[in-house]
């Protein structure tokens, strides 16, 4: 999973990425460095180079669009910002908030996969002392299975809560507020295939957080989030992928099935 | 499974979508959907699987269209009643997470009836949208619309508005409020604006119908509405 993911950060990427510290040395261009450090993030995040992406997030100081808004100010005075300024600001927390869940994602799955504690073997033809040892260790294997479900669970809350923080981002994920007079069309451009490329990808591997936590009910409401009309996330899908995520919740459906319920996780009544 | 699942409508939809058969999942989910009445979330999601159902097929475009169109009319009913006032769910003891699925008639009576306490012109135009879901032969059809608008005229006080200025002085009543909202967003009033005649004589109004000086205030403004109307 990890490999089909992650693309690995080149020399070249690490050029781009020192540039950045330039970019954001003097205040009054911060505006300007902001604009290229999202377009450096934009050309990452489309070759799934998340963690190049997030190097080049972590360059830019926190406080950015205050700067950029107190900047403004002292030339421009109460006029409001551009719109160009405006779009990269909005721009820059839209990838936060996909490079956060993406994190959180990361974090649930080594949890989930590598964390789980395994259970104590008994030796055949074991004697009293090993048995009663063994009997110890299983006793501990049972208290740290019940941490590891405990923390599984919040995790699963934080990561969930987080990629709906993309799905359901105000106004769209990448969608610009505001329209400029001379629109940028290479961006708008990069903006839209990054919606494709990521939202799809997003409400998949949200589906396989809950389906793996046997949350399949949350599964099937799903659809209710993807065929909105309100957040549009249907049409960032294409047609094959639309296929294959009515196949995923067929899965989670027949795992509601199998537990009596109907299926869309109601109890059957009569 | 396979067998089984094909042999139960309500189940036969998932062995559609493992065979590819898009298009009949779609058609299943929606008469599924149809028939719902204990949940309005789980007609909810079945609409919403039967529309990406919709899209997932090869059939041409404007056929998908035509299937998205259906569904999200559908669902624009859901939406309605999953934006009901808290306060109206509460009066009604109705369970936000937990309705049954309700009638465009119920919806409309919510949105204007006295559980929608602080009905402002949002909510009538609300009631008005949802006529759309009303059958013109429907028996209840004229009587709704004179319903609507006759609790957006109980909505205000009306002796205490002055016949000097009337136009101007009835343009924050809810009524005229609704009118203008509802013309803003291009309703069609030629067909749900009763005749005057027919509104000012509805039961509905109860002691408010006699009173000489609303039925001048509210014909001033219904032939000011008329003047506005064949402006356009």
């Amino acid at each position: 999973v990890t490999a089909a993911l992650e693309a690995a950060t080149s020399e070249e990427d690490r050029r781009k990425i020192r540039a950045i510290d330039w970019l954001v040395f003097d205040e009054s261009q911060r505006a300007e460095a902001l604009k290229q450090s999202n377009a450096v993030m934009r050309t990452f995040l489309a070759m799934k180079k998340h963690a190049a992406a997030k190097e080049v997030f972590e360059k830019i100081p926190s406080g950015s669009v205050d700067v950029i808004n107190r900047q403004w100010q002292i030339q421009n005075g109460s006029a409001p910002l551009p719109a160009e300024d405006d779009n990269a600001i909005r721009e820059y927390i839209c990838i936060q908030t996909f490079l956060m869940a993406h994190d959180a994602f990361n974090d649930w799955f080594t949890h989930f996969h590598h964390n789980k504690p395994h259970r104590p073997k008994l030796q055949e033809g074991a004697n009293f002392t090993e048995k009663v040892k063994h009997e110890h260790r299983e006793q501990e294997y049972e208290v740290e299975v019940s941490r590891w479900h405990h923390s599984l669970s919040l995790q699963t809350d934080d990561v969930v809560s987080k990629i709906y923080n993309v799905l359901l981002f105000p106004d769209g994920w990448m969608v610009d507020q505001r329209m400029e007079s001379d629109e940028d069309e290479g961006r708008t451009h990069q903006l839209d295939l990054l919606r494709q490329l990521c939202l799809p990808t997003m409400a998949l591997l949200l589906h396989t957080v809950l389906h793996e936590t046997r949350r399949y009910a949350d599964c099937m409401v799903l659809a209710d989030i993807i065929a909105s009309e309100q957040h549009q996330l249907y049409t960032v899908f294409r047609r094959d992928e639309l296929q294959r995520f009515l196949q995923k919740l067929r899965d989670s459906s027949i795992q509601l099935l199998d537990q009596n319920l109907d299926p869309l996780g109601y109890q059957v009544s009569s | 499974l396979a067998q089984f699942l094909a042999s139960h409508e309500h189940l036969s939809w998932l062995h559609d979508i493992n065979t590819s058969k898009w298009d009949k999942a779609h058609s299943t989910l929606k008469t599924l959907a149809a028939k719902e009445t204990k949940y309005a979330a789980r007609k909810k999601t079945l609409l919403s699987i039967s529309k990406l159902a919709a899209l997932a097929s090869d059939q041409p475009q404007d056929l998908i269209q035509q299937q998205v169109g259906g569904i999200n009319n559908e669902l624009q009913l859901l939406f309605f009643q999953e934006n009901l006032p808290a306060e109206v769910l509460q009066n009604k003891g109705l369970d936000a997470d937990n309705m049954p699925v309700l009638a465009p008639h119920d919806l409309i009576q919510l949105y204007v009836g006295p559980e929608n306490d602080r009905a402002n012109e949002h909510d009538f135009n609300k009631a008005l949208d949802l006529m759309q879901y009303i059958d013109e032969d429907d028996p209840a059809y004229e009587g709704l619309k004179l319903h609507i608008w006759g609790r957006a005229l109980l909505k205000d006080d009306w002796s205490s508005i002055s016949t000097d200025e009337p136009l101007s002085a009835c343009s924050h009543t809810v009524f005229f409020k609704t009118v203008e909202l509802a013309f803003k967003n291009g309703v069609d009033l030629q067909e749900y604006l009763p005749d005057v005649d027919m509104l000012l004589s509805s039961e509905e109004l109860g002691g408010l119908k006699d009173n000489s000086s609303f039925q001048y205030l509210v014909r001033a403004g219904y032939e000011q509405i008329q003047r506005v109307m064949t402006q356009e």
